[in-house]
């Protein structure tokens, strides 16, 4: 339990659990997350904007709906963020970007909003991202861990909301690692899920051919419970995350040596060699089991991620400069580099696609894999005013180091799942990275609550322990 | 559209001037080395391409006849 609101530490089993039998409702966990917001938000600046009165309605109706015996299953009552890239109805969706400062409010819910809401969720408010979720920044955000360091992005606000406590879960994108990225850095649990699982309209797009939606958690089994509920898979009573003694037993797990174990801090390596030997000691078979085509499969992504982000903007970047020129320098460098990326070299790309995610089901055909396993970034959080990675051996930008591990996975478009495995040196969260074949998400979850359970990882930042303050900003 | 190759064998040797000619149809203000730097990442990424034989045009599912010979194995 923290000095802040232990309420908030809690999982949303065990939040839901104290809803039904009358320790707390939906209104006291929304009260306490506000009071978190109002806490430790001017440290991390997590929100783009918080919507206190319909948080407030919303959470009233949710314990009517208790009181009456209406009951929406787990994730009743739970406050969630949401990422600026997801329409809210009734609130405007702005992408970070000073071009859309006057959006207007959305008429309605993105379809994963309409999903949650149905299912009783409380919506907290909307979370800072990259300037159109194109990014791993996430400026003004900081991270949790230390408001000195970026939080990753492009949903850095999410992952920084949800470890501070400001709300159970939050919805994040993921086109190139934007939900895992920002796990990572922030020592939370994300999933991305499979493409073209989730509906994702009235979600901004960023690359249509690689976009895709998911949770930001705090737990394996509070990501597992926000899927179901995203991808209509509702068996709130299976939890593959639980975990108990030797239960991998018989779980074929690869560890992808090579492309994704090169150019990474040692810090880092530590931490997932650390991991994989807990993997051993659960039962589980662990094997080496590189992918050959990892650095294809990332350039694949790249090349497709570039172009259809500069399509998506060509026409405010064509016809509307003055709204253009209110972008960020580098999106508009990315986005004018962008259309000037070949047409052949784009369908070459989207044609390997097809080669590259074949091999990879063959490498899990062969080696009989439940998952593959790899760091999700090569370094832990970097300073915001440095934004350099040290200790890879690479000369690169963080935008490319950053995404270097994960994007060969948007070009497979399996689902992976990223979760914390330990810390560096300096005390700051480490992510590892679970690949697995679609339709077995379940195994991904099941692998990751065993590994999660067996770390026993004290993942509170010591910024969410600050004390309570009583009234909400 | 300016031609941004330099060569006709495929999509690689990009011309950074002609790349940079057509930014500056957008925002005059570009700088050639932004430019040239991004130009650099792409076509590092298109030699990572090399050597893949196209595996069709199905590249915008995730799922392949192969996944199913895993989830049975798994």
């Amino acid at each position: 339990m923290s000095a802040g609101d232990p309420l908030l530490q809690l999982s949303i089993r065990e939040i839901a659990a104290g809803f039904r039998q009358g320790e707390w409702s939906p209104i006291d966990v929304t009260e306490a997350a506000l009071r978190r917001i109002a806490a430790t938000d001017a440290d991390v600046h997590a929100w783009a904007e918080v919507a206190e009165a319909s948080a407030r309605e919303s959470a009233a109706v949710a314990a009517r709906e208790l009181n009456s015996g209406v009951d929406r299953g787990p994730l009743h009552g739970m406050p969630l963020g949401i990422k600026d890239i997801f329409d809210v109805a009734g609130m405007p969706t702005r992408c970070g970007s000073r071009a859309l400062a006057a959006a207007p409010p959305a008429r309605q819910d993105a379809a994963p909003i309409a999903s949650l809401r149905a299912a009783g969720a409380v919506v907290i408010g909307k979370t800072v991202t990259q300037e159109f979720a194109a990014g791993v920044i996430s400026p003004p955000a900081r991270n949790p861990w230390d408001p000195d360091r970026i939080p990753g992005g492009s949903s850095g606000g999410s992952a920084a909301a949800v470890m501070l406590g400001h709300c159970v879960g939050a919805m994040g994108s993921d086109t190139g690692g934007s939900i895992r990225i920002p796990a990572a850095a922030c020592g939370a649990v994300g999933f991305k899920p499979t493409f073209g699982q989730i509906d994702h309209e009235g979600v901004y797009p960023l690359s249509w051919s690689l976009d895709t939606v998911g949770p930001i958690a705090r737990t394996v089994d509070d990501a597992w419970l926000m899927w179901q509920i995203l991808s209509g898979v509702n068996a709130p009573n299976d939890a593959p995350a639980a975990s108990g003694a030797d239960n991998l037993r018989g779980v074929r797990i690869g560890v992808a040596r090579g492309f994704f174990f090169d150019g990474v801090q040692p810090g880092v390596l530590a931490s997932v060699d650390a991991a994989i030997e807990s993997l051993r000691e659960l039962g589980a078979t662990v094997i080496d089991a590189p992918w050959d085509n990892a650095a294809a499969a990332r350039a694949a992504a790249f090349i497709i991620n570039r172009v259809e982000t500069a399509a998506v903007h060509d026409e405010y970047a064509r016809n509307e400069p003055e709204r253009f020129a209110l972008y960020g320098d580098d999106l508009r460098l990315r986005i004018a580099a962008g259309r000037a990326i070949p047409a052949t070299l784009y369908l070459r790309a989207l044609r390997a696609r097809a080669a590259i995610r074949d091999s990879m089901s063959r490498l899990f055909a062969t080696h009989e894999l439940g998952a593959l396993l790899a760091p999700t970034l090569p370094t832990t959080a970097v300073l915001a005013d440095e934004l350099t990675l040290t200790g890879t051996g690479r000369d690169e930008s963080i935008g490319a180091g950053w995404t270097r591990l994960t994007m060969p996975y948007n070009a497979t478009g399996q689902p992976v799942l990223s979760l914390p495995s330990g810390f560096d040196q300096k005390g700051l969260p480490v992510g590892v990275q679970l690949a697995g074949a679609p339709g077995n998400e379940r195994m991904l979850f099941r692998i990751g609550g065993a590994l999660e359970s067996a770390l026993g990882l004290a993942l509170v930042p010591p910024l969410a322990m600050t004390p309570r303050m009583e009234a909400t900003r | 559209m300016p031609e941004v190759y330099k060569r006709d064998d495929g999509a690689r040797d990009m011309d950074v001037d002609a790349v940079l000619r057509h930014a500056r149809q957008i925002d005059p203000g570009f700088p050639r080395e932004a430019i040239s730097r991004y130009v650099s990442e792409i076509e590092q990424m298109a030699d990572a391409l090399q050597g893949i034989d196209p595996g069709g045009f199905d590249g915008l599912s995730a799922y392949s006849p192969a996944w199913e010979t895993t989830r049975r194995a798994s």
